[in-house]
C-alpha cells in the first residue's frame, strides 16, 4: 500500500493557497505527522488528501491509482478517517457508533450483523475499551470519545488511517495512550498513519515523516530529523526551542523544549 | 440429548424474548391491537368477536353469525378510516424522526421545508375554484411537490445544499406559501368556502371511503417501505458532513432519498386528511424515550407508536362528541400534556 500526492495545492482561494507545489509518498508502515500552528489549514489539507475537499491542483494516489479511480465504498474500504472528538445530538451506544464503521462495506440497505459485532467487540477490546460498549457516546471522557472513533475508523478494515489532532485536549496518560495505538498500528498492522498535531515531540516519538506547514503557506516535508530543526520550528511556530536527548532505561529519547515566544532578537540569540 | 439441547436453545430463546424481544413485540403488537379495538367502537358498536368473523369472512368462507349492516359500517366506513389513521400516523412519524435524524436537529417535524404549507395552499386553491373536495387531493400533492422544488432551488448554491440553507430555505418557501393561504382564505366565501376550507386545513380523517384511499395511501406506503429500508444507514447520516463522508456514504444520494420519501409522505398525507401537526415532532421523541437513538430500533417504533398514537386519536375524534373534533386540536390537546410529563419525568435526558 502507498498513499502518495502529486504537485498538490489546495485552499479556498487561488492567490492564496494554503499549501502548494506538495509531494511526498508514503509505504506501508510509516507515519507522517502533519505540524503547523493553529489556523495554518491542517484540517483543511487532511480532507482534500482524502477528497472530502478537492485539490486545486495535483490528485491523491492510494496505492498508484487516483481517488477519482475509486468509488465512495471502495475508497473507505482503503481508508480511515478519524474526526476531531465531537458529541453527536443523539446519544448512540459506543456499540451503535463503532458499528457504523461497516458502513463503508455493507450495502445501501445493509445492516450490521453478529460478524460484524464480534469484530467491533474485538477492535474496542484492542483499545482497551471493551467495558465501555454499552455506555453512550455522550457520557464518556473526551478520551474515551476519542477512543471509539479510531475503533469505528478501524472497523472498516483500513490501510490508511488519517487522524486529525487525535491528541489535541486530552490528559497526559490518554495522549500517551493514543500515540501508543497509533505506533501499533503501523508496526504491527503496517498501517500507514497520518495524523495532524500541535505537538512536535509527538511527531519525534512515534513518525518517520513530518509535514511542517507554515502560516505563510510554505512547507517542508521529509524524514522527522531533517526537517525538524530548532531553525525550522521558529520560522513555523514562533518560538525559539532546544532540543534535548534524554536518557531513560538505556534508551535515547529526543524531546524539544520550548523556551520562549521568538523575537527578532531572540532569533539571534538563538543562532549564536 | 437432543431433547435438552433442544430444551436449552428454547429456554434461551425465551430468555432472549423476554429480554430483548419484548419491546419489539409490544411495539409490533400495539397497533394491530389497538386497532381491533377501534374497529368495535363507533355509535355503532360491532362486538370485538362481529369484528374478527367479519374481517376474516373476507378471505375464508365464513357463515355470517353478524348482521349485515355491521359489515358495511366496518367494511365500508371504519376499517379504510382505521387504515388511514395507522399509515398517516406513521408515515407522519417516520418522516419526522427521519428529518430529525438527517438534520441533526431533534426540533425539526416533517413540516419543516414547506412542504405542508404548499399542500395546505394547494388543497385551499382547489376548494376556491373548484368549490368541490374532489380536486383537493390533486392540488394539494402538486403544490406540495412544487413547495419543496421551491425551497430546494433556494437553498442550491454551487451545485450543492447545506443542510442549514435547506431549513431557512423550507421556513422561507413555508411562509410564502402561508401568506398565500391567507390570502385565499381572504377571498373566499365566508359562507360557504371560507369555513370548508378552514375545516379542512384542520386535518380530519373522515370517510376517506376505499376509492380516496386507493391513489394516496400506496405513496405513504412506498415513503415509510424506504425510510425503513434506510433505517441503520440514518444514523451515518446524523454525523457531521466529513464522518458520513469518511464512512463511504454517498452523501448526496442518501439525503435526496431520504427527503423525496419524506416529501411523499408528508404531500400525501395532508392531501389525504388536511395538515395535522404534532405526530411527526413528538413521537420520535417519545420513541426515543423507550428505545433508544439507534435508528435502527427507532424507525421502527416510531413508525408503531405513530400508528397508534394517530389511531387512538382519531377514534377520540370520531367518538367523544356528536360532532367530530378536527384532529390537529386533538393530537396537541391530549399530546402536549403527556409529552409535559413525559419530559418532567425524563428530565429531558433522553437525546
Amino acid at each position: 500500500m502507498t498513499l502518495e500526492i502529486k504537485s498538490g495545492q489546495c485552499g479556498y482561494s487561488l492567490e492564496n493557497p494554503i499549501i502548494f507545489d506538495l509531494n511526498f509518498r508514503l509505504e506501508t508502515g510509516e507515519v507522517m505527522a502533519v505540524l503547523g500552528p493553529n489556523g495554518c489549514g491542517k484540517t483543511t489539507l487532511l480532507n482534500t488528501i482524502v477528497g472530502i475537499n478537492s485539490w486545486q491542483l495535483g490528485q491523491t494516489l492510494v496505492h498508484g491509482r487516483p481517488l477519482s479511480d475509486y468509488g465512495p465504498r471502495e475508497l473507505w474500504q482503503q481508508l480511515g478517517y478519524v474526526p476531531q472528538a465531537r458529541t453527536n445530538v443523539f446519544a448512540y451506544t459506543v456499540m451503535d457508533m463503532v458499528l457504523l464503521g461497516r458502513s463503508a462495506h455493507l450495502g445501501t440497505f445493509g445492516r450490521p450483523g453478529r460478524v460484524d459485532r464480534v469484530s467491533a467487540r474485538r477492535v474496542l477490546e484492542r483499545l482497551e475499551i471493551g467495558h465501555l460498549e454499552n455506555r453512550l457516546c455522550n457520557a464518556i471522557s473526551g478520551g474515551e470519545l476519542q477512543l471509539v472513533f479510531i475503533a469505528r475508523a478501524l472497523l472498516a478494515e483500513p490501510k490508511v488511517l488519517f487522524l486529525d489532532e487525535p491528541e489535541s485536549h486530552l490528559d497526559f496518560k490518554k495522549q500517551l495512550i493514543i500515540l501508543g495505538i497509533i505506533e501499533r498500528l503501523a508496526r504491527e498492522d503496517g498501517m500507514i498513519c497520518m495524523l495532524n498535531t500541535h505537538f512536535p515531540n509527538h511527531a519525534l516519538r512515534i513518525a518517520h515523516k513530518v509535514l511542517l506547514m507554515a502560516p505563510s503557506g510554505g512547507h517542508q516535508v521529509g524524514l522527522v530529523h531533517d526537517i525538524l530543526t530548532e531553525q525550522a520550528v521558529r520560522e513555523c511556530f514562533e518560538v525559539d526551542t532546544v532540543f534535548s536527548d534524554i536518557a531513560v532505561n538505556n534508551q535515547i529519547h529526543r524531546a524539544l523544549f520550548p523556551v520562549s515566544v521568538a523575537t527578532p532578537k531572540s532569533a539571534a540569540g538563538a543562532a549564536r | 440429548m437432543p431433547f435438552s439441547v433442544g430444551a436449552a436453545r428454547f429456554a434461551w430463546l425465551l430468555s432472549w424474548f423476554l429480554e430483548q424481544g419484548r419491546n419489539h413485540l409490544l411495539l409490533a403488537g400495539l397497533p394491530i391491537l389497538l386497532a381491533l379495538g377501534a374497529l368495535c367502537i363507533g355509535r355503532y358498536i360491532v362486538p370485538p368477536d362481529h369484528v374478527m368473523g367479519i374481517l376474516l369472512g373476507q378471505i375464508f368462507p365464513i357463515e355470517p353469525y353478524w348482521q349485515s349492516i355491521e359489515e358495511t359500517v366496518l367494511m365500508q366506513i371504519r376499517l379504510p378510516r382505521v387504515i388511514l389513521a395507522l399509515s398517516i400516523g406513521a408515515g407522519l412519524s417516520v418522516s419526522g424522526a427521519a428529518f430529525q435524524g438527517m438534520f441533526g436537529n431533534p426540533l425539526v417535524s416533517p413540516h419543516i421545508l414547506g412542504v405542508s404549507s404548499g399542500a395546505g395552499f394547494g388543497a385551499a386553491l382547489s376548494i376556491l375554484t373548484f368549490r368541490h373536495l374532489a380536486f383537493v387531493p390533486m392540488g394539494a400533492l402538486c403544490f406540495g411537490v412544487i413547495a419543496i422544488v421551491i425551497a430546494l432551488w433556494i437553498s442550491r448554491h454551487r451545485g450543492c445544499s447545506s443542510l442549514f440553507m435547506l431549513i431557512l430555505a423550507g421556513v422561507i418557501t413555508g411562509a410564502m406559501f402561508e401568506a398565500l393561504l391567507s390570502l385565499i382564505k381572504y377571498l373566499a366565501d365566508p359562507d360557504d368556502t371560507l369555513p370548508t376550507i378552514v375545516y379542512w386545513l384542520m386535518g380530519s380523517l373522515a370517510s376517506p371511503g376505499w376509492h380516496k384511499l386507493i391513489w394516496g395511501l400506496p405513496l405513504i406506503l412506498i415513503g415509510i417501505a424506504v425510510l425503513y429500508a434506510l433505517r441503520w444507514r440514518l444514523n451515518v447520516l446524523s454525523l457531521s458532513d466529513v464522518e458520513a463522508h469518511a464512512l463511504g456514504v454517498n452523501l448526496k444520494r442518501m439525503r435526496w432519498t431520504v427527503i423525496f420519501a419524506a416529501t411523499l409522505i408528508t404531500a400525501a398525507s395532508v392531501s389525504l386528511a388536511g395538515i395535522i401537526g404534532w405526530v411527526g415532532l413528538v413521537i420520535p421523541h417519545v420513541a426515543r424515550m423507550i428505545i433508544g437513538s439507534n435508528h435502527q430500533v427507532l424507525i421502527p417504533a416510531t413508525i408503531s407508536l405513530g400508528a397508534g398514537y394517530l389511531l387512538v386519536i382519531d377514534t377520540i375524534a370520531r367518538t367523544s362528541t356528536a360532532a367530530e373534533i378536527p384532529l390537529s386540536i386533538l393530537t396537541a390537546v391530549i399530546g402536549a400534556p403527556f409529552f409535559a410529563w413525559l419530559l418532567k419525568r425524563s428530565k429531558g435526558g433522553w437525546t
